[in-house]
């Protein structure tokens, strides 16, 4: 399926979804007490953002973790038959088009052209991923693994309707990364939200991680050790910075949010949300034409649209207030 | 190049037959250990000796080498090329590496195609050869040697040829020697230092060995160089090049007389040899001498042919004095009288390059690069010059800033207004304008800012000034808090100044001093500061005195002496201006400018002879420091014997760790006491400063803060804890100097300018907040259109509508839905407010 067919399905099928189904947090071995810190902060922060941000349940999200906890939000010890049992579990639990997140994070590696994520006991490879994800076939399914050397997960997972992103380039980029605690972040905030939707898409949040990464390797003058990269054309290629076309026109549909299509009864307001659409649709149309026209009739142009959604903003707002 | 050049394998190895000394009618015992016993004469420069030794000879074969290479020594070149000549006849076991030496006679004149012609010659001889001995691979490696000036490549066959005369005859120290030379020559130190290693091994005490090994040390800037001069020419008084490079040396000092005397000595032994020319030439230019240069420059004419190295060796020495232009005058008259002599091309286009102009140093250096391949410095600075390349422009008023695209932005938005404040300020009170525009380059790998100084990585400074040409690191080239950028950027230029109101004849230590004590004055905090190694050094009387405080900067001997040199020389400047008056410092400018040496400048400036000028200041330093000095400890041959307040520290550092924190403050207060202005990681005032806030206690903790921040340019962590406790207690003026401070250390992270913006609009400084926003679009933030819309807002607030209405349309062409921006556009259309 090409990319752009496949951008064409999930404007529509996420649209009417509204957003995530069901989430999967796997934190591998730590092995020292700081990435045990750091494993079950990012841990207790994607959930918390799954559940007061994007609105899921409690029976929506599963947390493995290195040691199982005797309470939530823990629901179990991360080893490679659970994450593979939960997974089973997800599949049979949603249905097309839903869309399904696996986010984990640990200490990878790779051997051979295997990549591994660690965990207690036999480590999850990319094939055992690959062939549970296999159970996934009308979903839409969501892989982030922030491990060390997880870049061979993009060219294990990668598939239609797919989206994976990795915190490395390659099975080489062995070093502890930060890609997931700033992955994380942009879960949990609206600092990724750079296109002030009030929804912060995967795209997003992979664009934010990764500028933020580099930022800190820049901070420190350290040699930036981690590359992340993104694949949702489904062709086990993984793309550092996203561009207008190819990898990326997937992930920048889907959203980690519960945030409904707005509507309204009454006609007249449901008559401006037509026409904010238009217009929304009209500055993406103009903004696609940039390159080619004029710069002070593009900027001419791109004014008078933005006034005029802005105004039928403030319509629909005072519409909406009225009593 | 050519293949009948090539060293092939048809060419069998022989064994050296330098024996036969014997000569009709000579009666000589032992011609073999005589024959070695005059070489190793020759290799200490004793030509007298050897001519004694063989007077009443006839000079044929071996006996006319000797003689010819004794005459060579002293500069005899006629003579030189006669004997070698009569050497080179039929049946001598030289004949060869005679005729080898005539080519180079011809070289050291200048006649490079009689060079060359002769070079070919015996290299066609010797190949064509079935049977080399030792004696004329050496003369084929020499042949090479000169071949490769119009064929670069030919320098590695030289090589070979000389691998192979080493082969033939182990004993043969001439071939270690050549070999030595040639690798340094093509600037592989490492490989020039084993052979000259090994030719002194297999003739300990020669003095063209020695002198090798004290050139590699140059080479490789290490300060062992001096000592291992003196010691080659205490094994060879007679050799010519030692005193030339000891001149050098003393130039690079800016000892003027004594490189003078060592000039003199150098031409004295060998008037052939440009090398003690250069240098007497060097210090007349320097001195303003010209009549004196113009007679020096005719003798070189009436030696050499076309002494495109003699100019290029004067432009090496003046662009070490920080007389580019001069230089590079010069290195122009090298070019014009040989346009393919590398070193005359390098020198010509390096000095270019520190003028600024990029385009034709370059064409300069890529030609000379086209004849010297190898040369490491043209290799480096052309790849950088591609680096360069990539870099953007940005002009702001009289400077063009030139940085990585990624940076240039952030670093201009605060350097345009600070360098345009400094050159306005500094106008007024040198009473000079530097020419503008001022160009700096600020380089974000370190390794690109030390090629651009000088051609190689590894430079530890942070800076240079050119003249109107300045270069720094980017602060993203080195740690946080390594240094403060900013003040590292005014430090430079106050270079400009200084360096244009001499006609560039300003010395280290007053260019330097006067820079450290102009950042001073523009900022609480800026500047070198006193630290404990300072002022244990003032104790135990290891600080130079005024008369030999240039010392510290060219002549350093010890790790600390550079530290050392630029604190002590700020504060020197600073004791004349306090003493003299600020007049009194641009006399002293004025009367380097005319070309006065230190003496008769202090002299003319102060109305006073430096030995009382410097007694007043070591009086006045020592009256500066008293609290601390006696405190501090004393510092003697690198080893400080700790005093007072070591120990206070030390034990303060106990009690915290042992918990006990009131016993902690008491003893650190004492500590700091003792010593106010010290203000390091390891000052008691930080660790006070951490201990208060930690009690909660924050006026205390400020007060400490405030004295790091104060003291210290370059602690990024007290000045942005300071922010935070100034922010707490409603200080926002003093959370924006703080945080300003810190952006000046480290420019970098987009909340410390969020921070500061939110800062100067609780202080009513709405251009400080359009500053600060411009700032964190120019870090390039994921949320690009928030900050277009934090800056439109700072516009509005600002008076700038117009602008404001730009920011915001930019923040919602890429967030159309942006309803805060919206709201704002309706505003500022309406034109509400």
């Amino acid at each position: 399926m090409s990319g752009a067919l496949l951008a064409a399905l999930l404007a529509s099928t996420v649209g009417q979804t509204g957003g995530v189904a069901r989430l999967l947090v796997v934190t591998g071995l730590a092995g020292e007490p700081q990435y045990v810190e750091r494993f079950g902060k990012f841990g207790k922060t994607v959930v918390e953002a799954a559940k007061q941000r994007w609105g899921l349940g409690e029976a929506q999200v599963t947390w493995l973790a290195e040691t199982a906890a005797t309470e939530a939000p823990v629901r179990g010890r991360a080893t490679r038959d659970a994450v593979l049992a939960a997974l089973a579990r997800l599949a049979n639990e949603t249905g097309p088009d839903d869309v399904v997140v696996v986010v984990m994070a640990g200490h990878g590696s790779e051997q051979g052209t295997e990549p591994r994520l660690n965990l207690p006991g036999p480590d999850l490879t990319g094939t055992d991923l690959a062939m549970a994800l296999g159970a996934f076939e009308k979903q839409l399914v969501v892989v982030i693994n922030t491990a060390s050397a997880s870049g061979g997960f993009v060219k294990a997972l990668a598939g239609p309707r797919r989206i994976v992103v990795t915190a490395t380039k390659s099975g080489f980029e062995r070093n502890a990364t930060m890609f997931g605690d700033f992955f994380a972040r942009a879960l949990a905030s609206d600092e990724a939200d750079t296109d002030k939707n009030g929804r912060v898409s995967v795209a997003e949040a992979y664009q934010f991680a990764r500028g933020e990464v580099a930022r800190a390797y820049q901070g420190g003058n350290r040699l930036q050790t981690e590359h992340a990269q993104l694949d949702d054309n489904g062709d086990g290629v993984g793309t550092a910075e996203l561009g207008a076309t190819g990898d990326g026109t997937v992930a920048r549909l889907v959203s980690f949010s519960l945030k409904a299509e707005e509507t309204s009864t009454d006609p007249k307001v449901a008559a401006l949300l037509v026409e904010r659409r238009r217009l929304e649709t009209a500055i993406a149309a103009l903004r696609g034409r940039k390159a080619a026209m004029d710069s002070t009739a593009y900027e001419r142009e791109l004014e008078r649209l933005l006034i005029q959604l802005a105004e039928t903003n403030q319509a629909i707002r005072a519409g909406q207030t009225k009593p | 190049m050519s293949a009948r050049f090539r060293v092939g394998p048809v060419v069998t190895l022989a064994v050296l037959a330098l024996a036969g000394m014997t000569c009709a009618g000579d009666a000589v015992q032992d011609p073999a250990a005589e024959r070695a016993s005059l070489t190793r004469q020759l290799d200490r420069g004793d030509a007298e000796a050897v001519e004694r030794a063989l007077s009443g000879r006839t000079p044929d074969g071996l006996v006319g080498y000797l003689l010819g290479e004794a005459a060579a020594l002293r500069g005899r070149l006629t003579r030189a090329d006669s004997l070698f000549a009569r050497a080179a006849g039929a049946n001598s076991p030289v004949q060869a590496l005679a005729s080898a030496r005539q080519a180079e006679l011809e070289a050291a004149r200048g006649n490079r195609e009689a060079a060359v012609t002769l070079a070919e010659r015996v290299a066609r001889r010797l190949e064509a050869a079935a049977a080399n001995t030792a004696a004329d691979w050496l003369a084929l490696g020499i042949a090479y040697q000169i071949l490769g000036s119009v064929q670069p490549a030919q320098f590695k066959d030289a090589l070979v040829a000389y691998d192979r005369a080493v082969a033939a005859d182990s004993s043969l120290v001439e071939g270690h020697l050549r070999l030595g030379a040639l690798f340094l020559d093509k600037y592989n130190a490492p490989d020039a230092r084993a052979a000259f290693t090994e030719a002194l091994r297999r003739d300990p005490g020669n003095a063209r060995a020695e002198l090798g090994l004290a050139l590699v040390a140059q080479f490789e800037g290490r300060p062992e160089t001096a000592s291992l001069l003196a010691q080659a020419a205490r094994s060879g008084p007679g050799l010519a090049r030692t005193h030339a490079a000891l001149g050098r040396l003393d130039l690079d000092a800016e000892a003027f007389d004594s490189a003078a005397v060592r000039a003199s000595r150098a031409i004295a032994l060998d008037s052939a040899d440009l090398g003690g020319w250069a240098v007497r030439a060097a210090v007349e230019l320097v001195r303003g001498d010209s009549a004196a240069f113009r007679a020096t420059e005719a003798q070189v004419r009436s030696r050499h042919r076309a002494p495109a190295g003699f100019y290029a060796d004067l432009a090496e020495a003046l662009g070490r004095q920080r007389q580019y232009a001069n230089a590079a005058a010069l290195a122009r008259v090298g070019v014009a009288a040989d346009p393919d002599d590398p070193a005359a091309l390098t020198a010509l286009g390096t000095n270019e390059l520190r003028q600024g102009a990029i385009d034709s140093g370059r064409a300069r250096l890529e030609r000379a690069f086209g004849r010297d391949p190898y040369h490491v410095w043209n290799k480096n600075t052309l790849d950088l010059l591609d680096e360069l390349a990539k870099y953007r422009t940005v002009t702001h008023g009289r400077f063009v800033f030139v940085a990585a695209p990624e940076e240039i932005e952030i670093l201009t938005l605060y350097l345009g207004p600070l360098l345009e404040r400094a050159y306005d300020s500094l106008a007024v009170r040198y009473r000079y304008r530097p020419p503008t525009p001022i160009r700096l380059e600020i380089y974000r790998r370190h390794a690109d800012f030390s090629v651009r100084t000088v051609g190689l990585a590894g430079l530890g400074a942070l800076g240079v000034s050119f003249g109107s040409v300045l270069a720094m690191d980017a602060p993203s080239a080195r740690a946080v808090g390594d240094f403060n950028w900013a003040s590292t950027a005014w430090h430079e230029l106050v270079h400009a100044f200084t360096l244009g109101a001499t006609d560039h004849k300003v010395p280290r230590w007053l260019s330097e001093g006067l820079s450290v004590l102009e950042e001073r004055r523009a900022r609480s905090g800026w500047g070198a500061g006193a630290t404990t190694p300072f002022v244990a050094a003032l104790a135990g009387g290891q600080l130079h005195p005024m008369t030999r405080i240039n010392d510290g900067f060219v002549r350093p001997t010890r790790p600390h002496d550079v530290g050392f040199a630029y604190y002590q020389a700020s504060l020197l400047c600073e004791f004349l201006e306090t003493t003299y008056g600020f007049d009194g410092v641009l006399r002293l400018l004025d009367g380097y400018r005319r070309g006065l040496g230190t003496d008769e400048a202090v002299r003319g400036a102060f109305d006073a002879p430096i030995a009382a000028v410097g007694a007043r200041f070591d009086a006045w330093l020592r009256a500066r420091f008293a609290t601390p000095l006696g405190k501090v400890g004393v510092l003697r041959d690198s080893t400080v014997a700790p005093g007072e307040l070591m120990a206070l520290l030390a034990s303060g550092k106990r009690m915290i760790e042992g918990g006990r924190l009131d016993d902690a403050i008491t003893t650190l207060e004492r500590a700091d006491g003792m010593f106010p202005d010290m203000a390091d990681d390891d000052s008691p005032a930080w660790a006070l400063a951490q201990l208060f806030r930690q009690r909660g206690n924050l006026p205390k903790a400020l007060e400490y803060l405030a004295r790091v921040t104060r003291h210290n340019e370059s602690q990024y962590e007290a000045n942005r804890l300071e922010a935070e406790l100034r922010t707490a207690t409603g200080d926002h003026r003093g959370a924006l100097a703080a945080l300003e401070r810190a952006i000046f250390i480290h420019p970098y992270d987009p909340a410390l300018h969020v921070a500061a913006a939110e800062a100067a609009r609780q202080a009513g400084d709405p251009s400080v907040v359009v500053r600060e926003r411009r700032a964190v679009l120019a870090l390039a933030p994921a949320d690009r259109a928030g900050a277009h819309y934090e800056l439109a807002v700072a516009l509005r607030d600002a008076g700038d509508r117009d602008a404001a209405r730009r920011e915001v349309l930019k923040a919602l062409e890429q967030a159309p839905a942006y309803e805060r921006a919206q709201t704002l556009l309706l505003e500022l259309r309406r034109g509400d407010r």
